[in-house]
């Protein structure tokens, strides 16, 4: 399952892309982790392409964002209009938690906010 | 109800839900469910299949986890009906009730979301225990 990320300034923008089902999160969870690990202290992650989102995804999701924000850092979610996500993320109140955008660029400027 | 037009079965482990996930596209096709219901059908069987996986103890490895996929009704009332049994630990998942969802990110606990998920997607959820097995079954208007 394809991850990868591209710094800017102070802020990672992490790219997720497939089914982040169990073994997709599986499959990504050591890298996602030392992706947000704080290198950067605002982190974006574009689920943009992510054609399904599990709670086992959402799980790595809340992981993460913990783990950065104990380090002083920060999570955000651009969904652009993947629909699926986005209404998974809000059934579950995740996007209460960590912020949620449709628009990248006001996604980056939450996490450096 | 109406009978079952398509069953699956897979062992209930971590590794073999993909593959129930594949037979419910399949079938979801030859049946001309709407993609964006099929999905919908997908995520809830996903998050089934894995709270049995993680929580329905040893006894559910010594059988296979069956699945069945129906049509009831027709009209307006016309669902797909996904029932999932198993032969884990009694578990009522249509009245269990969800975590309460935190109210800050330090609080959030990352597990016990599947259950929410379920019941925030699904029309209808019923549940029955029957000769030593679960049978869950979930529906979605379509």
């Amino acid at each position: 399952m394809p991850i990868d990320f591209a710094d800017k300034d102070n802020l990672r923008l992490i790219m997720i892309d497939g089914r982040l089902d169990s073994a997709g999160s599986d499959e990504i969870a050591m890298r996602f982790a030392a992706m947000s690990s704080g290198a950067k202290p605002a982190v974006v992650v574009d689920l943009s392409k992510v054609s399904f989102l599990s709670s086992i995804g959402i799980r790595l999701i809340i992981q993460n964002a913990k783990s950065l924000q104990n380090k002083g850092g920060k999570m955000i979610l651009f969904v652009g209009d993947n629909e699926q996500v986005s209404t998974t993320l809000d059934s579950t109140g995740i996007s209460t938690l960590v912020p949620m955008f449709s628009e990248l660029t006001l996604a980056e400027q939450a996490a450096v906010a | 109800m109406g009978a079952p037009l398509s069953q699956f079965a897979i062992n209930a482990d971590r590794s073999e839900i993909r593959s129930a996930s594949s037979w419910l596209e399949k079938t979801s096709l030859q049946y001309g469910v709407p993609t964006n219901k099929a999905l919908v059908l997908d995520q809830c069987l996903d998050e089934v299949l894995m709270n049995i996986v993680m929580h329905a103890g040893s006894s559910a490895t010594q059988t296979p986890v069956e699945l069945e996929f129906a049509i009831n009704g027709a009209g307006v009332g016309k669902e797909i009906a996904i029932t999932v049994s198993d032969s884990g630990r009694p578990f009522n998942s249509a009245e269990a009730s969800p975590k309460p969802k935190a109210v800050s990110l330090q609080e959030a606990e990352p597990g016990g979301l599947g259950l929410a998920i379920i019941k925030g997607l699904s029309s209808r959820l019923a549940y029955e225990f029957r000769n030593g097995r679960n049978f869950l079954t979930f529906a979605i208007l379509v």
